[in-house]
């Protein structure tokens, strides 16, 4: 990455120098366009001095002891420089400083998937951590982004949840679920360029954070660089056309300083069938220097938008569909109008104040706050059959499950040629209904969380001295979440009857108990609503030490959390426990981490860091049922975890290169899932909470990332992460249900007492094994290629629980099925492992600079193979014991198969852009 | 920088229309031509029946093709069958079938479609006009020698003798809906006077109670896995009459308590799952109307007269019995003494099995019963049978018959409301008519017991009539 060049000529100390201060100073240009560049970092090694250049592209750095120091001048988008100053006295004046394109990295983040994976966030397999990394120049860090995303490879197969999203210092991963709302600020890549990502437990001067690590990005309109771009995408991956344009005037003579950014992204349909791509994203930062010493700046946020989602399918339907089929869409008004879209609409509004105290301390404030709604559109149908094309009676398999061979064959026949949902069945039997004065079979619904949260924080940055620097932050949030389902749509019908047609009575089918058999139209709530509250206070402080053979740092966090659900619905299946608030949840959680860095010499060194955290459960684990009741998950812990990790890092001219081992246990983690259980207790169905406490999971591997400078214009790199993500206990489990007296469930509806032996499953989180191996040759004449070939391997599906407990092998009569076989049970609760793969991706792009304009282009095909594979899938739930799951398996088309979701095809991204 | 003003504007003006780009992500209009195809297709059939190409068959002729306890019948010809749908599966108490009639109102005769369909409702609305072009579809039972004549899709792959539900695919091809919905008025039945033949029509039958032993149970029986008969009565007769009310459990009304009022009830004639009993079924609980005052009932002792008792112990041979006419309209067959040896006693008898016979029609005409001199009039009888699927008893009662064979035909015959015994009663067992009415009729009143054979060598079955009483005060 290091490039000395011969600017180095340009290393020329001055001597004149006017005051005992010794001054480092210098312009940032780009070497294509000329142009000033901002907020590039001017860092000098083994000390805690740093600074960025300022819009015009310049920096100051005053430097307090005369010696020999190495000046790195860093930028995401650009190759780094490295300069060796000696100081005796005086100005230093590095003048003209040209950075060359880190030509792969100006591929910009919107190529990743992050904001259409998040789109299946509430399953398990499908969590992206990309979004992340992109401010990392870390190889092996940009391999998992730009290489491995797609095939929903986690980094240390942690959660996304353990990586913290800042802006402006401000945490903005979700409360409920811990997880960053991508989609909040999608379609702003030009304006979120300022990013600096930690590394798992490295230093962050603005927070602990998790063991991922942490990535803030600064929206401050002065750290913007001037001028306009406009850019003009395509793609056939999610959205089809994506235009932005992004305009940064420079500070004027009163201070005042504006980034006007706009976006609009569209698609009929990505690569799975009807799957709309609809947002724009709106941007405004505004700058006011009110002195030397005060800044104000303002950064509004809007980006509304609403995709359409797609279904994870059984393997028997990928095979009669292929693999970008989507269960979700039917044909209506001559379009594939699908049924499920996610919208995001959370505008966000932050004012900071950055206050310098002194040349070595700064402290800054923020409040912001973000208000607005997300929905998820679905169909309900209470008074019709199931609208689902792919339910499992409408499949071959269920027919042939009974061996009837010709029903089979029409079923496949029909699902082949329909296979989509039928709205016109859907209207026809609303108007059936409206005409005979009957309320809707079906409706389109959302389920909505209108979150409101208001933070406010500060961060005090000091430098103590030369080499020790000091952060600390405290923090307060408050959200409040209001959860509901709302009517989008009567589709032809009248009004819809709020009941639930599967409770036992009258009385117990209603949601709403105040307003009983109510008839909703468009616009009103239903089905269930609930507010959660949550209260966050937290605290940090962090010492870091840095000489010129150690680097080390200490840091610890204190935060107390608290949650509570409070039902605005009186459920008619739990009348006593449902409406008003519930209890209080009150955690406190600590963290402490420490870490070093010893430098075996100027191109080797050695790293290691560790850290302890506790976590509070998420909103998500706190509450067992909340759309119905405020039951609270029994024995509900915080969450624990080590980390450690130990790096060799070497950096030479030449080549690159990180080697990390790593390792983190979590303890006394809580998950909570839903679905259809069959076999719950015997031979009954329900619908069921299934509540997993204390899982321990043990996470171990390798990291290497390789780069390798072998000319001028050519580089090599390869990266590996092999790595080991286990369960390592023998977690509890319980099942809720609104069913009482029936099968497994008491009269509160819970069940008995399980374990279930998850003890050396795999945690399914992408592939556990993941490498890379590619090329990039950059031509003087500004246009470059690249290429990688990337092999995965050991990826796993996520396995239902409850079928590794004793109600697997338990009749309805408490006693062990009579035929149960042990070794055909041991071959049943196998995990499925998915076949290895290779996925080729290729890059290139052309820049130049006509009249001022700077015009760049650049294009990506990924999976230029058209490798088919799997990215992820679960076990569905309606297996639950042996008798149906040996029934279900030994068939050749099982009805209840594993789910699965396929990585794409082969897919191309194309850009242009014109800045001036 | 050296560059033109306005070409940057232009640039952003450019990109800026795609803000405008739409994206339809959220049209859920009604289509406007919902329901065109469906009309243009039947359209079409009905241009095809009144061109001859498809024949319009009544559901009651379509219903003769039926044959209980044997094979299903293959429909090979080009017949289309239209009628109202009466049943509703909205509350769950029909499971992938429902039942359609003749006529609006005053049907005559009804059937049931085996559908591989649930929440059918929201299609086959009740008061829907329904064609079905029934071609390669089935006629049988679903459950053999239920009795209950059914349109299927299939034979099934287990029971060669019951058919299977029309699948979802087969749908298209034969079921045409006309848009028109029509109001179903129930036809007035007495609870006793049921039959074999109301099976699919819609009915409503007045003063019910359920008996007092029910207070506080449900419509199903928890306990049950399918479905639960209740026991209804009604006062308008002498003592009780009895019927059966069926509920399945996955009605959603199913756990809702019985009211204990007296009142009426509007439901489909049906059958239980083994076709031994005549059943109501619901299509909601809120057509049980049983608010009013529970009826009470009056015992024999109230009615001293007795203008008429038959009991058959001094007949032999051929029923003939002074005034009384033993008239065989079609076959050879009469009614005949015989002495049951169950129940010790003798009676009369009728079977045209092995007859030879294409159709047998005969009657038992009483004398002449006079109904002016009393206030009040209630006929009874006990009938008992063998194997009586193919054929069937009926009681009428004429007041303008001139008392000749000559003139039976003739003479204005109503069918009266009277229990006879069902198909599948066990053949030992004697069924009580229940005490019927006769207090509507003035004049001179015949009562006639008239036996149908099919001609059916195989089916055709007997019946046995005994201690015929009318009391009255």
């Amino acid at each position: 990455m290091k490039k000395k060049t011969a600017l180095i000529v340009l290393f020329v100390a001055c001597l004149g120098s006017l005051n005992s201060q010794n001054l480092l100073k210098g312009t940032v240009l780009s070497s294509v366009s000329e142009n000033p560049i901002s907020n590039v970092l001017v860092r000098i090694k083994n000390t805690t001095m740093t600074t960025r250049t300022d819009t015009h592209g310049r920096f100051v750095l005053e430097v307090l002891k005369e010696g020999t120091y190495m000046v790195e001048i860093s930028d995401p988008e650009f190759e780094t420089q490295n300069f060796k100053i000696v100081f005796s006295t005086g100005v230093v004046n590095l003048g003209t400083i040209l950075l060359f394109e880190e030509y792969l990295q100006v591929q910009d983040l919107s190529i990743i998937t992050i904001t259409d994976d998040e789109l299946n966030a509430d399953s398990n397999a499908a969590d992206n951590i990309s979004g992340l990394l992109q401010a990392t120049k870390d190889v092996f860090l940009r391999t998992a982004a730009f290489e491995f995303s797609a095939s929903f490879f986690r980094i240390r197969g942690l959660d996304s949840r353990n990586g913290k999203v800042l802006m402006n210092g401000v945490e903005m991963n979700k409360i409920y679920d811990g997880r960053a709302q991508w989609g909040n600020w999608g379609g702003l890549n030009d304006v979120l360029r300022n990013q600096e990502f930690s590394n798992g437990l490295a230093v962050s001067d603005f927070t602990f954070g998790g063991l991922l690590g942490a990535m803030n990005m600064n929206t401050q309109a002065s750290k913007q660089r001037p001028g306009t771009r406009v850019s003009y995408s395509s793609s056939n991956r999610s959205y089809v056309h994506r235009v932005m344009v992004t305009h940064t005037t420079g500070i004027s003579k009163k201070g005042w300083v504006f980034t006007f950014s706009g976006s609009r992204r569209t698609g009929k349909e990505g690569f799975n069938e009807a799957t709309t791509y609809n947002a724009s994203g709106f941007f405004a930062a505004i700058g006011k220097k009110i002195n030397d010493r005060h800044r104000l700046n303002f950064t509004g946020i809007f980006t509304p938008n609403r995709r359409g989602k797609s279904s994870p399918n059984t393997q028997e339907v990928f095979d009669l569909k292929g693999i970008a089929y989507n269960e979700y869409w039917g044909g209506l008004h001559g379009r594939k109008v699908n049924s499920r879209i996610k919208e995001v609409a959370e505008p966000l509004l932050m004012l900071s104040h950055y206050w310098d105290i002194s040349k070595k301390t700064s402290l800054q404030t923020n409040i912001a706050y973000q208000f607005g709604k997300i929905g998820n559109s679905r169909l309900d149908f209470n008074g019709g059959a199931s609208p689902s094309p792919t339910y499992y009676q409408k499949l071959p398999s269920y027919f042939l499950r009974n061996n009837k061979l010709s029903e089979a064959y029409t079923a496949q026949e029909n699902f082949m040629d329909n296979g989509q949902i039928d709205w016109w069945r859907i209207f026809d039997a609303n108007s059936t209904n409206a005409t005979a004065a009957l309320n809707s079979a079906y409706i389109l619904y959302e389920d909505r969380n209108d979150d409101k949260q208001l933070t406010i924080n500060t961060i005090y940055n000091t430098a103590i001295n030369n080499n020790i620097a000091l952060n600390a932050a405290i923090e307060y949030k408050q959200l409040n979440s209001h959860n509901f389902a709302e009517v989008i749509d009567l589709l032809g019908g009248v009004g819809y009857l709020d009941i639930n047609n599967f409770a036992k009575t009258a009385a117990q089918m209603q949601n709403d108990v105040a307003n009983p058999n109510r008839v909703v139209a468009v616009g009103d709530a239903f089905k269930y609503n609930f507010d959660l509250s949550s209260v966050l206070i937290k605290t940090f402080v962090q010492a870091q030490f840095k000489y010129h053979k150690t680097d080390f740092f200490l840091a610890a966090k204190f935060s107390k959390t608290t949650n509570q659900r409070t039902g605005l619905y009186q459920n008619g299946r739990f009348e006593n426990s449902s409406l008003g608030p519930s209890e209080v949840l009150s955690f406190t959680d600590y963290g402490i981490k420490a870490g070093a860095t010893y430098k075996l010499n100027g191109r080797n060194l050695i790293n290691v860091k560790a850290g302890y955290l506790t976590q509070a459960p998420l909103l998500r684990n706190s509450f067992s049922n909340s759309r119905e009741n405020n039951n609270i998950v029994e024995n509900l812990q915080r969450e624990k975890a080590l980390s450690i990790d130990l790096s060799y890092i070497r950096r030479s001219p030449i080549i690159t290169a990180r080697v990390t081992g790593y390792y983190a246990k979590i303890r006394e983690a809580t998950e909570i899932s839903f679905y259809f259980g069959d076999g719950v207790g015997g031979d009954n169905t329900a619908f069921v909470q299934e509540i997993l406490t204390g899982i321990e999971k043990k996470h171990m591997g390798l990291e290497i990332g390789i780069e390798a400078q072998v000319t001028a214009t050519i580089k090599l790199k390869a990266a590996a992460a092999v790595g080991s993500f286990t369960y390592a206990n023998d977690p509890n489990l319980y099942l809720t249900s609104d069913r009482t007296n029936e099968g497994v469930f008491d009269e509160n509806g819970r069940s008995g007492d399980y374990v279930s032996n998850l003890k050396n499953y795999k945690i399914a989180a992408g592939p556990h094994n993941a490498y890379s191996v590619g090329f990039g040759y950059r031509d003087p004449n500004y246009w470059w290629v690249g290429s990688t070939l990337n092999f995965f391997s050991n990826t796993f599906v996520d396995i239902a629980p409850l079928t590794r407990s004793s109600n697997f092998y338990t009749a309805e009569d408490g006693l062990t099925f009579p035929n149960y076989d042990l070794d055909l049970a041991r071959e049943l609760v196998q995990q499925e492992k998915f076949d290895a793969y290779k996925v080729v991706n290729m890059v290139g792009g052309k820049s130049w600079k006509i009249r001022g304009y700077y015009i760049s282009f650049f294009g990506t095909i990924n999976n230029l193979l058209n490798t088919a594979y799997k990215s992820g899938g679960f076990e569905q739930g309606r297996n639950a014991n042996y008798t149906q799951l040996k029934e279900d398996k030994a068939l050749k088309k099982p009805v209840f198969g594993n789910k699965y979701w396929y990585g794409r095809g082969t897919t191309y991204f194309l850009n242009a852009s014109v800045s001036f | 920088m050296e560059i033109n003003k306005t070409t940057p504007w232009i640039l952003v003006l450019v990109t800026s229309l795609f803000f405008n780009a739409c994206v339809q992500d959220g049209e859920y209009a009604v289509p406007q031509n919902l329901g065109a195809e469906e009309n243009l297709k039947l359209a079409g059939m009905l241009d095809s029946i009144q061109n001859n190409q498809l024949e319009l068959k009544s559901i009651k002729d379509l219903k003769r093709l039926c044959v209980s306890g044997k094979e299903p019948v293959k429909i090979v010809s080009n017949i289309v069958v239209k009628g109202y749908v009466i049943s509703s599966d909205a509350k769950g108490n029909y499971f992938r079938e429902f039942y359609m009639q003749d006529a609006p109102e005053n049907p005559t005769a009804g059937i049931r479609i085996a559908i591989n369909l649930t929440n059918s409702y929201n299609k086959f609305n009740v008061g829907r006009v329904l064609y079905i072009r029934l071609k390669n579809l089935y006629l049988g039972e679903i459950n053999t020698g239920d009795g209950v004549c059914t349109i299927g899709g299939k034979v099934s792959t287990t029971d060669e003798k019951e058919i299977e539900s029309v699948a979802l695919n087969q749908m298209k091809n034969h079921f045409f809906r006309s848009d028109e919905t029509t109001i179903i008025v129930p036809k007035e039945v007495s609870l006793a006077g049921l039959n074999a033949s109301d099976i699919g029509t819609f009915v409503c039958v007045k003063g019910l109670v359920f008996p007092i032993v029910l207070e506080g149970k449900a419509y199903a029986d928890p306990t049950e896995d399918f479905d639960t008969q209740r026991k209804i009565q009604t006062c308008q007769s002498v003592g009780y009459a009895n019927l059966l009310l069926e509920t399945s459990s996955f009605a959603s009304f199913a756990n809702k308590s019985l009211p204990m009022g007296g009142g009426s009830i509007y439901a489909v004639v049906a059958k239980d799952y083994n076709g031994h009993f005549l059943v109501l079924v619901l299509n909601t609980s809120e057509d049980v109307k049983m608010t009013d005052e529970r009826c009470t009932t009056r015992s024999e002792s109230d009615f001293p007269m007795t203008l008429l008792s038959e009991d058959f112990e001094t007949a032999s041979g051929e029923v003939n019995i002074t005034d009384w006419i033993n008239y065989r309209e079609e076959g050879t067959k009469s009614w005949r003494s015989y002495s049951d040896t169950y129940s010790q006693s003798k009676a009369a008898r009728i079977g045209s099995k092995n007859s030879g016979d294409a159709h047998t029609s005969t009657w038992l005409l009483t004398k002449g019963i006079y109904l002016d001199g009393t206030a009040e009039e209630f006929l009874s009888f006990e009938t008992s049978n063998s194997f009586a699927n193919g054929s069937d008893l009926q009681v009428l009662i004429s007041t303008d018959w001139e008392g000749t064979v000559a003139t039976v035909s003739r003479a204005a015959w109503n069918v009266l409301p009277a229990k006879i015994v069902a198909n599948g009663e066990g053949y030992k067992n004697w069924v009580h008519s229940t005490f019927v009415n006769l207090s509507a009729y003035t004049g001179t009143g015949f009562i006639a017991f008239r036996y149908r054979g099919s001609g059916n060598v195989y089916f055709d079955g007997t019946y046995e009539l005994d201690n015929i009483t009318i009391i009255a005060k």
